[in-house]
């Protein structure tokens, strides 16, 4: 597996693919950080979302990164489909605990937020950072041209970035015959609940709902990665 | 190795072969030939499990070691090299091993040293030929598949590649290959098949 990683990770790095993704975060954070102090907590609900938006751009590019019959050759190689799906989702998931780390650590840095964090808040933050990331990826490896049609996969990608960054999911959730739709997309939007409630004044966020939100968030990425692996097996041998 | 029984492909509504019976085992090389368009790479594919068949049976020997030699590399961003350690790292081997292996199929083929530390992308249509190959022979596999290997390599390099089928069918590895070449197909074995609109017959020279 860790070869397979390390593979991935080699050939995406060199591509590029990851750039426009990489050039729009960091353009958000300059935005983001213009003006101090920034609401510690609605901060975190913001740089979530824009993880979560990342993440999906990374994986997405990632599995477009490698060449169809590259693909083919790995596969071989690699003598276990399963695990070559995995490896997929888990060089994502690497390949963007620096960006986790770095959007932790800068505002504490430049001191943007009104009062100092404590190492549980900062914890906190890389673990909601590593939670939403997660998501990200097992939703982005979705949007790939062995299930979407090149121009369709970013149709999509971007239709679907769109419900998540523009909070359409309260509508859906006000909205009886749409209500399922609240339940059935990721679960970004009980973290932004939990947050909203919260002043800069708290110290100690989501002990009990953090808790719901890792396990619910888990469990949907588990989903997700299975029936990506289910997918991407029938569709690589058509 | 792989024996497929009345076995046909069709993408969408176009049907690209039907009523092929094969076997492919390590007694002798296996070779393909037809005309341009008549379904020798998906058939390849198919035998090697790339691809799904449409219809017929498909038996393999369970968890056998394949190997693909495809008959246009692809655009990767590697040093030679550095894509072979890949390939090796991924099937387990150990990378001593892996570097005794390049070096000893490096020399084989003819390929100069400094090839290792050369992108991909910049070398020769031949060298990148050569590497596609040597990528499928790092180790001994059970079943290999080599899509037109000798496109693209000169008289020394067929040499070496004829030398090294027939070396790896003796230590038992399955071979299956397609070529245009009849003169080039018969110096590999005598099992030479003709795929065409009525499956796949035996191929009679003149």
């Amino acid at each position: 597996m860790l070869s397979l990683i390390r593979f991935n990770i080699a050939g995406y790095t060199r591509s590029a693919k990851y750039l426009p993704g990489l050039v729009l975060f960091t353009v958000f954070l300059g935005f983001n950080y213009q003006t101090a102090p920034v609401d510690i907590w609605g901060n975190l609900h913001l740089t979530s979302i824009a993880i979560f938006i990342l993440a999906t751009t990374i994986a997405a590019t990632l599995v477009a990164s490698e060449d169809a019959t590259q693909q083919q050759i790995t596969l071989l190689h690699t003598k276990n489909e399963t695990k070559y799906h995995i490896s997929k989702i888990l060089s994502a998931v690497i390949f963007l605990v620096p960006f986790y780390i770095v959007t932790s650590v800068l505002p504490v840095v430049f001191g943007v937020f009104p009062r100092h964090l404590t190492i549980i808040e900062i914890l906190t933050h890389l673990s909601v950072y590593f939670l939403v990331g997660l998501l990200g990826v097992t939703l982005g490896v979705f949007f790939n041209f062995r299930i979407f049609r090149k121009e369709t996969a970013f149709a999509a990608h971007i239709a679907f970035v769109a419900i998540i960054a523009i909070p359409l999911n309260v509508i859906f959730s006000h909205i009886t015959v749409l209500e399922f739709v609240y339940y059935i997309l990721p679960p970004i939007h009980f973290l932004a609940e939990d947050l909203n409630r919260l002043s800069n004044a708290s110290t100690l966020p989501m002990t009990g709902n953090f808790l719901v939100f890792t396990i619910i968030c888990l469990a949907y990425s588990t989903a997700l990665a299975i029936i990506y692996c289910l997918v991407m097996s029938n569709r690589m041998k058509q | 190795m792989v024996v497929l029984t009345d076995v046909g492909k069709r993408f969408g509504k176009s049907q690209i072969f039907a009523g092929v019976d094969l076997k492919v085992d390590a007694s002798k090389p296996t070779v393909i030939m037809g005309k341009n368009g008549c379904g020798k790479t998906t058939l390849l594919k198919v035998a090697a499990g790339i691809l799904q068949h449409s219809s017929g049976k498909v038996a393999r020997l369970v968890g056998a070691k394949t190997a693909y030699v495809p008959d246009r590399f692809p655009k990767i961003p590697f040093k030679a090299g550095e894509y072979l350690t890949h390939m090796g790292e991924i099937q387990g081997l150990p990378r001593d091993f892996i570097n005794r292996q390049i070096d000893s199929h490096f020399e084989s083929f003819g390929i100069p040293n400094d090839i290792k530390d050369r992108k991909i992308a910049k070398c020769s249509k031949g060298t990148i030929q050569k590497i596609n190959i040597i990528q499928a022979f790092l180790t001994k596999q059970d079943l290999v598949v080599l899509d037109e290997p000798f496109s693209g390599l000169d008289e020394e390099s067929i040499a070496a590649l004829i030398g090294l089928l027939t070396k790896m069918s003796e230590y038992g590895t399955a071979i299956l290959l397609s070529c245009h070449d009849k003169e080039l197909a018969r110096q590999i074995t005598d099992r030479v098949l003709l795929l065409d609109g009525e499956g796949l017959q035996n191929a009679i020279f003149n």
